[in-house]
């Protein structure tokens, strides 16, 4: 089970002449099946600490380990593999596919992984029933509600059933009741599927199920607080 | 293969975007296609052209009785037509009210079966030919000053070995028809077999022949019966089934040497070596069409890249969840390149069906030969060939047009794309090191042509020159892309002065226009550059086509030189004609022109003779004919006796100067003295002109005298042993009717009369020219469709990327309408580039162009007709339709945005 380890975590963003810091030697450590809530200020870095974990960008310097493996020395090649394999994926904005149907997103890093196609339907099965949305399976985004989109998406990152869960504001675009109902999701694969989630978010419910809640200011974690 | 069902599903799915990447390409190949199987479906009138006048279908050679002959020829299954002929072994004919003989081939012919030449002759009297009567061609009727009812003489000449005489029968004939041919319009090619008659022919009855030759006393002298055996060709000949043609063919020529062998019959396939040619013109045909689509090809390549890069941009965040969840690079450039060949596929099989809907209005424009009144075209005719060459053209071309953007879009940094813009895409490093290239050639491409041109090169650099003349065709493409890249995307400045334009119609908003512009300079320029393609092709051709038309009419009535020119055979009393002429209802004016026969020294040059205020007013000589002055100092000077004008060429080339003397010599043979006695003229070059209508081209070397001064070297009027060259120049009266007044002139006997109008009419006629003229027309009423249809569908795509925004700026206080000027404005800016590239471009390329047809070898003399750079009107419809249909299409879009959901577009939330 992955151990998520970040050491002098440093980004630099650069876009023409200016340059943004935002992350300025993070150190962070999440053991396994651990439910870690981020939480800080709008540009303070969580969203980049989520994207620097999940492969999806490079860090200007420092450590990150994941189950002991340093995947900031991953050539691009080990890096596809780790995203398809290690991690999965949940956007503030749902990202699906919208010319596929539910379980055909959900189908689709299967298919990049190349998993043969009864295993893909056995699997999409499953995790359209984890998140019951067993009679919206063949809709597409657009006929679906934010709450279902969102769900949908969380399938899609459990899809190769990765042991690390990245999500960057899951109920941001979702109302209250809607969140809740995410947010419990994200509880059971927790707490039933022994993923270890990060969860970056300005929801004060996280706090209730998490078992931590770090606080980052200014690119470093300036505190910690205990949570579920 | 697992993203195998993705890639369809997208492509299935996403309708709109599919429609937009594909549709440059489905353009293009609709075009293609649609001249493919226009060709394929007038294959049966190009094989009819083809076949049309040849000398019958089969040829057949044989002797024997005539009438045997005809039976078991026409005894051949599959025969239709069979015409015998045969020649007479006498061609002298004479008259007695001429003193000289004539010579003409004397065929016999069967009246009821008239070979081709004769089909379509005009018959004056009776082609019965009892016996004793012959039919004579109206030239030769003239010459020997006989009509109907008159007496010729018929001579043969013999030669007695032992007494060494020459031996000379005659047979009197009386003239019972008077032919005029018409033009045989020419054969397809050489031809092998029949007609074996040659020059002017008089006609007897083919059953007259042994009886002329015994009358004439013609032994030992046998010309072997000819025929033009027609088939019935539906029979046997299938335009799509060659092998089977030739087949059944072949057997038919079998069976009819075997007929003709008891008469030592040989045959000839006029048909076999027709057909050799079919299949070779059929490729040449596609080849040519094809390369003529090129411009269309191009236009639709540009689109595709649009289209293609605004499918990729709107999918970059679905792109870069892809990599977020495991894709690598690899994998997506190969998902959006294996994309775009499917929609290659979905393309061609679109492609084919519109391709059969535009072949309906392309089988006129794409024969090259002449076509029979009521040519026959198939339904349609979708052949293997057309369906292979459209799919795999159509496939690769997205694939090509494809890659580099999947290969740019797949390797976006996965975290920048997440963003709602990625600075990648609004900051493409550009580097105009390539466009500066592309300008630099294409001006030196110019230069060269100009400088081969104008710049009087020595033979080297002449032909050095020719390099740019065969590199020409690509310097408008490279000036076109070159300068519209670098305008629109080496500085934003230009869209600032465009969007100013538009100012008062977008108001506040217009400084928008030009940022937004900026935001993708990368697309902005593709829109731009496909405007500027379209608009310099249609100019290119627009310009070449006014000035080349143009030229063709000035050479045509330089050619002829009046509004009529008539010719009699010599001798002929000239001032009889112009009188009789004079009175014809219609004629304004009427004047002779004589070449001289006479010697010049200096040498070399051509003696005309012009009768001075007369030939000015008749011919009316444009300004380029003169150096210096106009007619009227023209006419001044050649009414002077003794004074002359010569032409430039010669001027020139013996090194003349005014003042300078030039001695004119005519030898004039006195039959009863039997002596020659020499007449000298001596003349003073008073001026010099490039030509004057009518009399030659300026190659010539060219005295111009009226007839006082060059009288002495002309033999009188009607003088049967002195014949001069001499033309009649009528002026028509306005409004006059100038068929009315030809049928006239024809009654006064001349061997020829040329109309400039109906000339000029068959100018515009030709076949190919109607064909190459047509298609081209075609082609630009398509670009013009690709401006406008592809235009705007690539603007409704580009709209759905940025429907937030426009919501967002509604939501800020602009009205629906106002956002909606931003959409037109941006057109606006980019259309007024493109627009004067293009047209700039066109037609400087069409300037160059036409002065390579003004190009003449080092030390030659400039033609005297100039070629005048003309715009057609098409250009101006041009300039003002493209632009007006392409913001049409803008209006059409924004009309979308302007009635815009702001709250369901802005709405992001579940619920």
């Amino acid at each position: 089970m992955p151990n998520v380890w970040t050491k002098d975590l440093i980004k630099v963003h650069r876009t023409g002449k200016s340059e943004v810091i935002a992350l300025r030697g993070l150190d962070m450590q999440v053991a396994d099946s651990e439910f870690v809530a981020v939480r800080g200020p709008s540009g303070c870095g969580k969203t980049t600490l989520l994207n620097l974990v999940g492969g999806i960008d490079r860090p200007t310097a420092g450590r990150i380990e994941v189950d002991g493996a340093n995947i900031v020395d991953f050539a691009e090649a080990d890096l596809v593999r780790y995203r398809r394999n290690q991690v999965g994926f949940v956007f503030q904005f749902f990202n699906l596919v919208p010319t596929l149907t539910a379980e055909e997103n959900i189908q689709l890093p299967m298919r990049l992984a190349g998993k043969p196609a009864a295993e893909m339907g056995r699997r999409t099965q499953e995790l359209i029933q984890l998140v019951g949305l067993e009679k919206r399976a063949i809709h597409r985004p657009d006929e679906l509600s934010g709450g279902e989109q969102q769900r949908i998406a969380i399938a899609v990152s459990l899809a190769n059933d990765p042991p690390l869960v990245l999500a960057d504001e899951p109920t941001g675009e979702l109302d209250t009741k809607t969140g809740a109902e995410v947010l419990d999701l994200f509880r059971r694969l927790n707490r039933d599927l022994h993923k270890t989630i990060i969860v970056v978010t300005h929801d004060e419910r996280v706090a209730k199920i998490a078992h931590r809640i770090l606080q980052i200011e200014d690119g470093k974690i300036v505190g910690e607080l205990p949570g579920a | 293969m697992g993203l195998l069902r993705y890639t369809l599903l997208d492509i299935l799915r996403a309708r709109r975007r599919t429609l937009s990447s594909i549709l440059g390409v489905l353009l293009a190949i609709s075009f293609v296609a649609g001249t493919f199987i226009a060709i394929d479906s007038s294959t049966r009138a190009t094989l009819d052209a083809l076949l049309a006048n040849l000398p019958g279908d089969f040829g057949i050679y044989a002797t024997g009785n005539t009438a045997d002959i005809r039976r078991v020829v026409t005894n051949v299954s599959g025969v239709r037509e069979l015409s015998l002929y045969s020649q007479v072994p006498a061609q002298e004919l004479s008259s007695p009210a001429v003193s000289f003989t004539w010579y003409a081939s004397v065929l016999g012919i069967e009246p009821d079966h008239l070979p081709v030449q004769l089909k379509d002759a005009t018959v004056v009297g009776s082609l019965d030919l009892p016996r004793g009567s012959i039919g004579l061609p109206t030239d030769i009727a003239s010459g020997l000053q006989v009509g109907l009812g008159d007496r010729v003489s018929l001579h043969y000449r013999s030669f007695e070995p032992v007494n060494q005489t020459e031996i000379v029968t005659s047979l009197n004939l009386t003239v019972t028809a008077l032919l005029t041919l018409a033009g045989t319009g020419g054969f397809p090619g050489p031809i092998i077999g029949p007609p074996s008659y040659y020059g002017p022919i008089a006609v007897v009855h083919i059953r007259d022949v042994d009886w002329i030759s015994e009358q004439l006393l013609i032994t030992g002298q046998t010309y072997q019966t000819v025929g033009e055996v027609w088939i019935h060709r539906s029979r046997f000949i299938d335009p799509y089934d060659l092998e089977s043609t030739n087949r059944n063919l072949a057997r038919f020529e079998r069976a009819l040497s075997l007929a003709l062998s008891p008469y030592f019959g040989s045959t000839v396939n006029n048909l076999a070596y027709a057909l050799s040619n079919y299949e070779g013109t059929i490729a040449a045909q596609r080849i040519l069409y094809l390369g003529l689509s090129v411009p269309v090809i191009l236009l639709g390549l540009y689109l595709a890249a649009i289209g293609v890069d605004l499918g990729h941009a709107e999918r970059r965040r679905e792109l870069a969840v892809l990599k977020a969840r495991g894709a690598g690079t690899r994998q997506v450039t190969g998902l959006l390149v294996l994309e775009a060949t499917f929609g290659g596929v979905l393309a061609a099989v679109l492609g084919l069906v519109l391709g059969i809907l535009l072949s309906r209005f392309l089988l006129g424009v794409v024969n090259p030969f002449g076509l029979a009144s009521a040519p026959r075209y198939e339904d349609f005719v979708l052949s293997a060939q057309t369906i292979v060459t459209v799919s795999v053209m159509s496939v690769l071309l997205m694939a090509a047009v494809s890659y580099r953007s999947a290969k740019r879009t797949s390797a976006l940094p996965i975290v920048e794309t997440l963003r709602y813009y990625a600075p990648g895409e609004t900051q493409i490093p550009y580097r105009p090191t390539g466009d500066i290239v592309m300008v630099g050639l294409a001006a030196t491409i110019f230069a060269g042509v100009l400088y081969t041109r104008f710049g009087s090169p020595g033979a080297a650099l002449f032909l050095f020159g020719i390099i740019f003349v065969v590199l020409l065709p690509f310097a408008p493409i490279l000036l076109v892309i070159g300068a519209t890249r670098l305008l629109t995307r080496s500085t934003g400045r230009v869209y600032e002065w465009t969007a100013r334009i538009f100012r008062p119609l977008a108001k506040n908003l217009y400084h928008v226009i030009s940022r937004n512009i900026a935001r993708n300079p990368r697309r902005s320029a593709n829109v731009a550059v496909i405007i500027a393609l379209g608009l310099a092709f249609g100019m290119f051709v627009f310009a070449t086509f006014g000035s080349q038309q143009s030229y063709n009419v000035r050479l045509l009535r330089d050619s002829i030189g009046a509004d009529v020119a008539a010719y009699w055979a010599p001798p002929a009393n000239d001032m009889v004609i112009v009188e009789n002429l004079s009175r014809i209802q219609g004629v304004a004016g009427v004047t002779r022109v004589a070449r001289v026969p006479s010697e010049t020294r200096p040498g070399g040059a051509t003696a005309i003779a012009i009768e001075p205020a007369e030939y000015f007013a008749v011919t009316q000589p444009e300004s380029y004919y003169f150096e210096e002055g106009g007619s009227a100092e023209a006419a001044s000077v050649l009414s002077t006796p003794g004074r002359v004008l010569v032409s430039k060429g010669y001027f020139e080339n013996a090194f003349l100067a005014l003042g300078d003397r030039i001695q004119l010599t005519t030898y004039v043979f006195n039959v009863t003295s039997g002596n020659t006695t020499r007449i000298d003229t001596n003349v003073t070059v008073a001026g010099v002109v490039k030509g004057l209508p009518g009399t030659g081209s300026s190659y010539q070397w060219l005295v111009f005298g009226s007839f006082g001064t060059l009288g002495t070297l002309l033999p009188p009027s009607g003088d049967p042993f002195r014949t001069i060259d001499m033309q009649f120049f009528v002026d028509l009266s306005p409004g006059a009717d100038w068929r009315a007044v030809k049928d006239a002139i024809l009654k006064e006997g001349p061997i020829s009369v040329r109309v400039f109008e109906e000339e000029r009419a068959a100018l515009f006629e030709q076949p190919s020219q109607r064909a190459f003229l047509g298609f081209i027309g075609m082609e630009i009423a398509f670009v013009v469709v690709i401006l406008t249809v592809g235009l705007g569908l690539i603007m409704v795509a580009a709209t759905f990327e940025r429907d937030v925004e426009f919501a967002g700026i509604i939501a800020r206080g602009s009205s629906g309408w106002q956002t909606a000027s931003l959409l037109v404005g941006e057109a606006f800016s980019i259309m007024i580039v493109g627009l004067l590239v293009g047209v700039g471009v066109g037609l400087v390329s069409a300037y160059v162009t036409l002065q390579l047809t003004q190009l003449t070898p080092p030390g030659y003399p400039e033609p005297v007709v100039p070629l005048l750079f003309v715009l057609a009107p098409e250009g101006f419809v041009l300039i003002a339709i493209a632009p007006a249909a392409m913001l049409l299409a803008a209006l059409l879009v924004s009309w979308r945005i302007a009635r815009m959901n702001v709250a369901r577009v802005l709405k992001l939330r579940g619920g």
